[in-house]
């Protein structure tokens, strides 16, 4: 065991630099759950009357379910009587037109975060759709977009602009039914970002949404809906921090995407929502549900993502490849620190002929963290020629952390091919050794190791965010050396 | 685990397997206090969980319907196989003791007891009835009937088996055979022995277990294998399953292993409509080390679960473990191998691999490669592979002038072999090839080909 030099140990204590809140009036409906709940937030939201129907079959169906406890990770039971499900900005009155319209202080907290949203936008031409709590309250760009035919807005708006896309998509991936968590977000979800690319589009631009948790004791039940006609292509980013707070806040989203022929949509998330404090007090429960369905042929669904935060995350992005020669991909880095707890991974379902999929996971483990990998690689008799391709490598530092795999394989057909390899290590010595003797410090060594342990999913990234990856990964982790 | 978990419809009946295990466990009681009590306790634990159901993730992939609709008979007559049958059953040619099992009886008219310095072995079922007789301290301690609900009826049920231990720093070269028969008798029977192997200090010991069925027995052998390794001990632990494709087997190993001791385990399963072992090793002192092989050649509509686990518990051990699959026809085969290092356990190394040939549409493979890992210090890989032979190397030995049937049958015959060249007992290993090439499709082609005299 390398001994922590002084300066090592201050960086270990880093607190979590984005841990502020912003005071601003909210609407807020008192804790609790029941169907007039449901009905006000339809009511509040203007919804037509099949989403209400779906909300309360929903949660119809979320009553007669358990929460799962499979998963590889410990908490406190969850009262769901005590979350209060709608939260929205008071100065949502009429809808901010523009930018200026946007209440200041929402602004100086983006400002706060990092992300100076007009600048950025115009930048780096992407166009960010900003969800504070639970409405979107900023959009731009749009008419670029809309020349295009790229339909991108809030969750909310789609309901009330589209609705036809949306009854026609909604709940197509992931059903109501799906899973305990999934089914109190169809009951609950308050908004989200809606996609809609039309045949033979290349989207113009990245679409970027950034989520934050707000006021105190909101879960945020965010769902996202994301549709690629034939041949068209959009790439999707989505990035998240929160405040600082002691008390656990649930996170379930849905994100439900669809592919049709020919479609490819590349889905990259960063997570850095509060993991909790070096004693693993409060931090954020991220419950998602993810999935992909490549529908038409030749189609492709790629995810990315780089999860740093979060006291407990349990996601697992998906992919339904049932088109014939359809792709999926999964590329993850995961790091634990302190008491976070991570069970992540993917499932991958080949039901078409000749699909592909990869999977390349990075779990890093420090302090007393838990890290999982959890993955599903299923081949169906119709899908001939399927092949998949896994690999998952665990980094541990420091002798009190876990990493574990957790790879179902389920193959039932003969021409397929699989291949699993999984590799746990911690950072070798002689590496470590070697970069010091050449004058590095122990920091940009390890710095430097486990950057280029997790290359092969930051080339992934889109550029804007392999940058701002890095970065999470160095405060998250520096100095927790073993 | 849930009381009721074989009924899938969840219906309170108990399955008529299980009604008939429930009424064998409340069998008459025995002379010697300790087993009455490991007794007490295995029957406890069996009627705490019942039988598995496929909700337990330990039994997701194996149903066992087909097995619970029987109501097997238990303690019934002991059929007498003639000698022919048994002769050609048994794997001749091997020096050492060799004890004969009908039924889990043992038979001592067909076995064959030389007396081997350095070396004790009972018969179980002479002791219990004994007041006075001692038995090893870890006796039905090595496997947790909590965790295992066929353990836990084995253990309700302890009567019949065998207890070897060798002497301190003995190098016992023959190894020691037991085999079990299995002979069909008016209605499906079942048995349930028990092996407990002690190695004592700096000793060296090889066992091979060996079951195979005479006719197309239905019978269910439910065995339990504990072995006990002391410091510097060697242990060479063959296990080859054999049974009829109608019968079911269910096995576990539960293994300690202590300072600087060597456990080599090889699992060959070829028989049985439905089989499943449990096969667990614990590595207890810093220098303990296990070996893992195995080898699953099914064909027709056979299945077989294979579940390994090993815990690290201590610093400086290591652990390998190859298991490979040959899968014809409509079978099924599973694979769990769990590897997990505990807290403060560093320096460890643990390496695991699975590979599956699916040769038929209708085959499947279900595995799941698992580390759990809670120090740093370690190396640890684990590997998974399904798919077909290699087009490249079938392609190469084309080229040469072999036919592509041909090729095809030494690419699969070579796949098992891997597993198969371990095996370091000449007479068993040519057993095994002739077991390999039978259930592969082009036999006689490989016969030919590795000039076996069947």
């Amino acid at each position: 065991m390398a001994t922590h030099t002084p300066e090592v140990e201050d960086f270990i204590g880093k607190k979590y630099k984005h841990g502020f809140v912003t005071e601003i009036d909210a609407d807020t409906v008192a804790p609790g759950l029941d169907e007039d709940v449901i009905r006000f937030i339809s009511s509040k939201k203007g919804e037509p009357s099949f989403l209400l129907e779906w909300r309360l079959q929903a949660y119809r169906h979320w009553l007669t379910m358990t929460e799962p406890k499979w998963a590889h990770v410990h908490h406190q039971p969850i009262d769901y009587q005590a979350i209060s499900y709608y939260s929205a900005p008071k100065s949502k009155k009429d809808g901010p037109k523009s930018l200026d319209e946007v209440d200041p202080k929402l602004l100086e907290t983006y400002e706060k975060l990092g992300i100076p949203l007009h600048e950025r936008a115009i930048l780096a031409g992407v166009a960010v759709d900003a969800v504070f709590d639970s409405v979107s309250v900023a959009t731009t760009f749009k008419a670029k977009l809309a020349e295009a035919g790229v339909i991108f807005c809030s969750f909310s708006e789609a309901v009330r602009d589209h609705p036809d896309l949306i009854e026609q998509y909604l709940g197509t991936v992931v059903p109501y039914s799906d899973n305990f968590f999934a089914a109190l977000n169809s009951a609950v979800f308050t908004d989200g970002s809606f996609v809609f690319v039309p045949k033979g589009v290349r989207c113009p631009m990245e679409l970027s949404t950034y989520f934050r948790i707000n006021a105190a004791n909101t879960g945020q039940f965010e769902r996202t809906l994301i549709v690629a006609e034939e041949s068209s292509h959009v790439s999707y980013l989505e990035g998240c921090t929160a405040p600082m707070r002691d008390e656990n806040q649930l996170h379930a989203a849905v994100v439900e995407l669809v592919a049709l022929d020919d479609a490819e949509i590349k889905y990259s998330t960063v997570q850095n929502w509060y993991p909790g404090d070096e004693n693993g007090i409060g931090g954020i429960y991220n419950f998602v549900t993810k999935r992909g369905d490549c529908r038409g042929h030749r189609s492709k669904i790629s995810w990315t993502q780089v999860e740093t935060g979060s006291a407990i995350t349990w996601k697992y992005p998906s992919c339904v490849l049932r088109g014939d020669h359809s792709v999926g991909e999964f590329y993850s880095v995961a790091v634990a620190n302190n008491y976070q707890q991570a069970d992540t991974g993917t499932k991958m379902i080949h039901i078409g002929r000749g699909t592909r999929s990869t999977i390349v996971s990075k779990g890093i483990s420090a302090g007393k963290a838990q890290n999982s990998y959890r993955g599903l690689v299923k081949i169906l008799p119709s899908a001939d020629g399927a092949r998949n391709y896994t690999q998952c490598d665990s980094l541990l530092m420091g002798d009190r952390c876990g990493a574990h795999t957790f790879p179902y394989i389920e193959a039932k057909n003969p021409t397929a091919h699989v291949e699993h390899e999984a590799t746990t290590s911690k950072i070798g010595e002689d590496q470590l050794f070697y970069c010091l003797q050449r004058g590095l410090s122990e920091e940009d060594a390890v710095n430097m190791i486990v950057n280029g342990f997790c290359k092969d999913v930051f080339r992934e990234l889109p550029m804007e965010f392999a940058v701002e990856a890095q970065n999470l990964l160095s405060v998250s982790l520096e100095g927790a050396v073993g | 685990m849930s009381q009721t978990a074989a009924n899938d419809n969840g219906a309170a009946a108990l399955s008529a397997a299980e009604t008939a295990f429930r009424q064998s466990l409340a069998g008459p009681m025995v002379a010697n206090a300790t087993v009455s009590a490991l007794r007490a306790a295995g029957r406890a634990a069996f009627e705490a969980t019942g039988l598995p159901g496929i909700r337990d993730e330990a039994w997701k992939y194996t149903n066992l319907r087909a097995l619970a609709r029987r109501a097997f008979a238990h303690g019934g007559p002991v059929p007498v196989p003639d000698d022919a049958a048994v002769e050609s059953a048994a794997i001749g040619g091997l020096a050492g003791p060799r004890l004969v099992f009908v039924n889990g009886h043992y038979v001592a008219e067909l076995s064959d007891l030389p007396t081997v310095s350095g070396l004790d072995i009972a018969s179980l079922a002479s002791l219990i009835q004994d007041p006075e007789a001692e038995l090893p301290e870890n006796l039905c301690r090595l496997a947790d009937p909590g965790q295992h609900p066929f353990s836990a009826l084995n253990q309700g049920l302890l009567e019949h088996g065998v207890l070897l231990r060798t002497h301190t720093g003995t190098v016992i070269s023959d190894p020691v055979y037991l085999l079990f028969l299995s002979v069909p008798g008016a209605e499906p029977q079942t048995c349930h022995p028990r092996v407990f192997i002690d190695s004592a200090v700096d000793s060296s010991l090889s066992v091979l277990e060996h079951y195979v069925s005479l006719g197309s027995s239905q019978n269910l052998t439910n065995v339990v294998t504990e072995l006990q390794l002391d410091r510097g001990s060697r242990l060479r632990h063959y296990r080859v399953q054999d049974e009829a494709t109608t019968a079911f087997h269910v096995g576990g190993v539960f293994a300690r292993v202590g300072r600087d001791a060597r456990l080599e385990s090889h699992n060959l399963h070829f028989g049985a409509a439905l089989a499943r072992l449990d096969l667990e090793v614990a590595l207890n002192q810093p220098g303990a080390e296990v070996e893992m092989n195995g080898l699953y050649c099914l064909g027709g509509r056979q299945h077989v679960d294979n579940h390994t686990r090993v815990d690290h518990f201590a610093p400086h051990t290591r652990s390998t473990e190859d298991y490979r699959g040959v899968l014809n026809d409509r079978s099924r085969g599973v694979f769990n191998g769990k590897a997990i290092v505990h807290e403060d356990a560093q320096k460890i190394e643990a390496h695991q691999s699975n590979s599956n040939l699916l040769l038929s549409e209708q085959a499947e493979v279900d595995t799941k490669p698992e580390l759990e890992i809670y120090a740093d210090d370690v190396k640890c890989s684990h590997g998974a592979t399904v798919g077909q032979l290699d087009q490249t190397a079938l392609f190469y030995l084309r080229s040469r002038g072999i036919d592509a049937e041909a090729a095809r049958a030494l690419l699969t015959f070579a796949f098992a072999e891997a597993v198969v060249g371990r095996v370091e007992l000449e007479p068993v290993r040519r057993r095994l090839e002739t077991a390999v090439a039978g259930a592969l499709p082009d036999r006689s082609l490989i016969e030919n080909l590795i000039g076996a005299d069947a």
